[in-house]
């Protein structure tokens, strides 16, 4: 398992361009056939724009398995059921099974 | 040393109509501070009564309405996204140490406002009708966030993926209630949603206009409501109240 900290791109991650900009900075140091679980300790604040462009290309990247760690941060529990609702892959599907665990 | 840009404790207080102890208390909370001369008395720098005395809601939307724009504090000004995105940082730890303001409340106020103003370089890229980026004002003692572009406006961004759009209203009823799904060629996001979501279920208000179309969520939880307004407004314009 691999785990990524959101943290250390920042407390406040807002914005498209930059959740792009996050992924390519951490893809050297990720393994494709190792899941990665995302850490939002110490975040203040993710944007749901920035959220979906970040998953986006990691759940691409890996296929799919990319796992998001239980968490109290308001915008991220905020954003995720829209970001369920407004995808059918693999961005869908790891929120739906971060939402069930903390249910 | 005493400029002449600098007034005595009296002065400041007739130019903010409070009165001198409100400036005494103000110094104490850290609201405003003074420079002390040589004999201990207070000098207040004209620039920063003058900050105070900024009605935020009028510059803002002098902005986002003229034909000719209004010169803006450079601290309001963010010509370029990365500007702005520093600054939303940097409200969302003052909302952090506010102290009147909990720590999810200071999430969500930062998503919202970082949301809002991220929608406004993402959807003009770089087709700005005449002045780009956004203005960008908050303050935390008032609740009360200010943002402004002078874009395209709604309509016209969502039009490129919905030709049939023909009002501001339904544009706007688009875009904080739909969920749009496509991601080619333009990549669409769904924040506004979150936005509403979050203003709907929160003591937060929403006042948005784009054209002549106004979303109007209350503060304090409740829905959200879709009006025509008389005025037009070139791209957008949000007052957020917390």
């Amino acid at each position: 398992m691999q785990t990524i900290q959101l943290k250390k791109f920042g407390t406040v991650l807002i914005s498209r361009p930059a959740g792009l900009e996050a992924f390519n900075a951490i893809r050297p140091q990720l393994n494709q056939d190792t899941p990665i679980q995302i850490d939002f300790d110490e975040v203040l604040t993710v944007t749901p724009s920035w959220l979906d462009e970040f998953l986006t290309h990691l759940t691409d990247y890996n296929n799919g398995k990319v796992e998001l760690l239980p968490t109290k941060n308001a915008s991220v529990l905020a954003s995720l059921p829209v970001l369920r609702e407004a995808r059918n892959d693999f961005v869908s599907a790891t929120v739906l099974r971060a939402m069930e665990r903390m249910r | 040393m005493v400029t002449e840009k600098k007034v005595r404790i009296g002065e400041a207080a007739r130019i903010l109509n409070v009165s001198v102890q409100t400036l005494r208390n103000w110094e104490k909370s850290g609201k405003l501070l003074a420079e002390r001369s040589k004999g201990k008395q207070r000098y207040y720098s004209l620039q920063n009564l003058h900050k105070l005395t900024l009605n935020l809601q009028m510059l803002g939307l002098a902005w986002a309405k003229s034909s000719l724009p209004p010169e803006l504090p450079n601290e309001y000004y963010c010509e370029r996204s990365d500007r702005f995105t520093s600054r939303v940082a940097k409200m969302g730890v003052e909302l952090q140490n506010a102290g009147s303001i909990s720590e999810d409340m200071a999430s969500l106020l930062t998503l919202v406002a970082g949301e809002i103003g991220d929608n406004s370089f993402a959807h003009n890229g770089a087709n700005w009708p005449d002045i780009p980026g956004v203005f960008y004002a908050y303050d935390i003692d008032k609740r009360l966030i200010v943002l402004a572009d002078r874009g395209r406006g709604v309509k016209a961004t969502l039009r490129q993926i919905r030709p049939s759009l023909t009002t501001d209203m339904d544009a706007l009823k688009v875009a904080f209630t739909e969920i749009v799904s496509g991601r080619s060629p333009e990549k669409r996001g769904n924040g506004l949603k979150v936005v509403r979501n979050v203003i709907e279920s929160k003591e937060i208000g929403l006042s948005f206009r784009s054209g002549i179309g106004l979303v109007d969520i209350p503060i304090g939880p409740g829905l959200m409501q879709i009006r025509m307004t008389d005025e037009n407004i070139r791209g957008t314009y949000a007052v957020i109240l917390f």
